[in-house]
């Protein structure tokens, strides 16, 4: 059996007994979130690793906060934990490298109290191969690949990471997502406009896993309106939000996710917004004045631009920077239920290519 | 509290002395940061928790209270 030592190597542990005792010392070791694992031996970590060129010794870098040394191998460990098939590897390999770049700030993600846990989002080819679901109920983790592939990119930041709740973890209450992520696949067969990963500069046929760290799912519900124009006036609406710091943290340059159900967006569509005219609106109108924002929730640690007056009670504060920090996908099945999902603190998210091997 | 802790560290790696307030409720927290950035003897001021819903004259008293030992930690560098 494969332990997860934090340096080189993957240690080699002997072990006797059942499958349950296994899964037990696993517990014991602190190297699972509270569900059962698969314990990961040498075989079943060797067939997830045959699903990459990258040899198994390779570090991708050190996982905030303790810094524990990333190899490939000890992320296939963990994907056998989590209960990957090996054919997910390449996707749990990306949302690594995605969580590992610097703008990911995975450790202020990892250990603050505001409980902000990694949302995937799989764009390209490889989310329909792998049945990887973005139509109904496709946050709700109870699909395979999607709740494997979460569950073992928390594991990799839990067990390499160190963040843990008897220690660096700090969570005041956390989310679900902290045991299984949030992985979902853009619905793109069913949107109205070009990709995520398109619209982020990569092919249509390219692969990609766009990470971002949220502190929940905010949700949307437009059952009523029958036209675009009104979709729209709800979830802008409903993202002028006070509780949430977002709005104190527009220099951060963080984004929101807006994940429009299929029906919404089809809506929003024909009523002729395109990706572009949508996020421009709603950086023009998700706002807050000034008024409400003095005083409540981080204004102590507010990060605003010069421009914004605050010596003005009804200047408008924008949700995020600039248009381009909406992130807008189309995800989920009937029905009329969108979400939104506002980056946490000083996570601008990242996203990686899926390397097929 | 993790980036006061990183700042504070990175200055005692540039020759400053350096010390890292922090609440009861982040005291673990800090102890396994700085060992994982290498200076487990970092020097730590511990106050009460919570900090952030005090009002500014109780921060004050807090802050004139911990003054001699963030001083002391300091001169010991």
């Amino acid at each position: 059996m494969m332990g997860a030592a934090t340096t080189g190597r993957a240690a080699r542990r002997t072990i006797s007994g059942d499958f349950v005792e296994a899964v037990r010392y696993l517990e014991r070791e602190g190297w699972t979130d509270g569900l059962p694992v698969i314990p990961p031996t040498e075989p079943l970590v060797a067939e997830m690793l045959s699903h990459t060129k990258r040899a198994p010794d390779e570090v991708l870098g050190h996982m905030e906060p303790l810094r524990g040394t990333v190899t490939v191998e000890k992320v296939a460990a963990n994907a056998v934990m989590a209960g990957c098939l090996p054919e997910y590897f390449p996707v749990v390999l990306a949302s690594v490298r995605a969580v590992l770049q610097p703008e990911f700030h995975v450790g202020s993600t990892a250990c603050t109290t505001g409980g902000s846990a990694p949302v995937i989002i799989v764009n390209g080819p490889i989310a329909r191969r792998l049945g990887i679901s973005g139509g109904t109920a496709c946050f709700g983790g109870n699909i395979k690949p999607n709740a494997t592939i979460g569950r073992a990119l928390r594991l990799v930041m839990r067990n390499l990471g160190g963040a843990k709740p008897d220690g660096m973890e700090k969570s005041t209450q956390a989310w679900p997502g902290k045991i299984v992520g949030c992985c979902f696949a853009e619905n793109e067969a069913r949107s109205p406009w070009e990709p995520l990963h398109v619209a982020r500069g990569y092919a249509p046929e390219t692969s990609t896993v766009t990470v971002v760290a949220v502190r929940g799912i905010y949700p949307v519900t437009e059952g009523t309106q029958t036209t675009g124009q009104g979709v729209v006036e709800t979830v802008v609406a409903a993202m002028r939000y006070l509780g949430t710091p977002i709005f104190h943290q527009m220099r951060n340059r963080i984004p929101v996710v807006v994940a429009l159900c299929p029906e919404h967006a089809q809506e929003i569509g024909r009523a002729g917004f395109g990706r572009r005219q949508l996020r421009e609106l709603l950086y023009a109108e998700v706002r807050l004045p000034v008024r409400e924002l003095i005083g409540r929730v981080y204004y102590g640690t507010r990060a605003w631009p010069d421009w914004i007056d605050e010596s003005d009670p009804e200047a408008q504060v924008p949700i995020v920077a600039t248009p381009d920090d909406f992130w807008l996908v189309v995800a989920g099945g009937d029905g009329r239920h969108s979400a939104w999902m506002p980056a946490w603190g000083v996570c601008r998210g990242a996203t990686e290519v899926i390397e097929e091997s | 509290m993790t980036w006061g802790l990183h700042d504070s560290v990175e200055m005692e790696q540039h020759g400053r002395p350096a010390v890292t307030v922090v609440t009861e409720a982040f005291e673990a927290a800090a102890v396994a940061r700085a060992a994982a950035l290498g200076l487990p003897d970092h020097p730590r001021v511990t106050v009460s928790h919570p900090l952030a819903s005090r009002r500014r004259d109780e921060v004050s008293e807090m802050a004139a209270a911990a003054a001699a030992a963030v001083a002391a930690a300091l001169m010991k560098r």
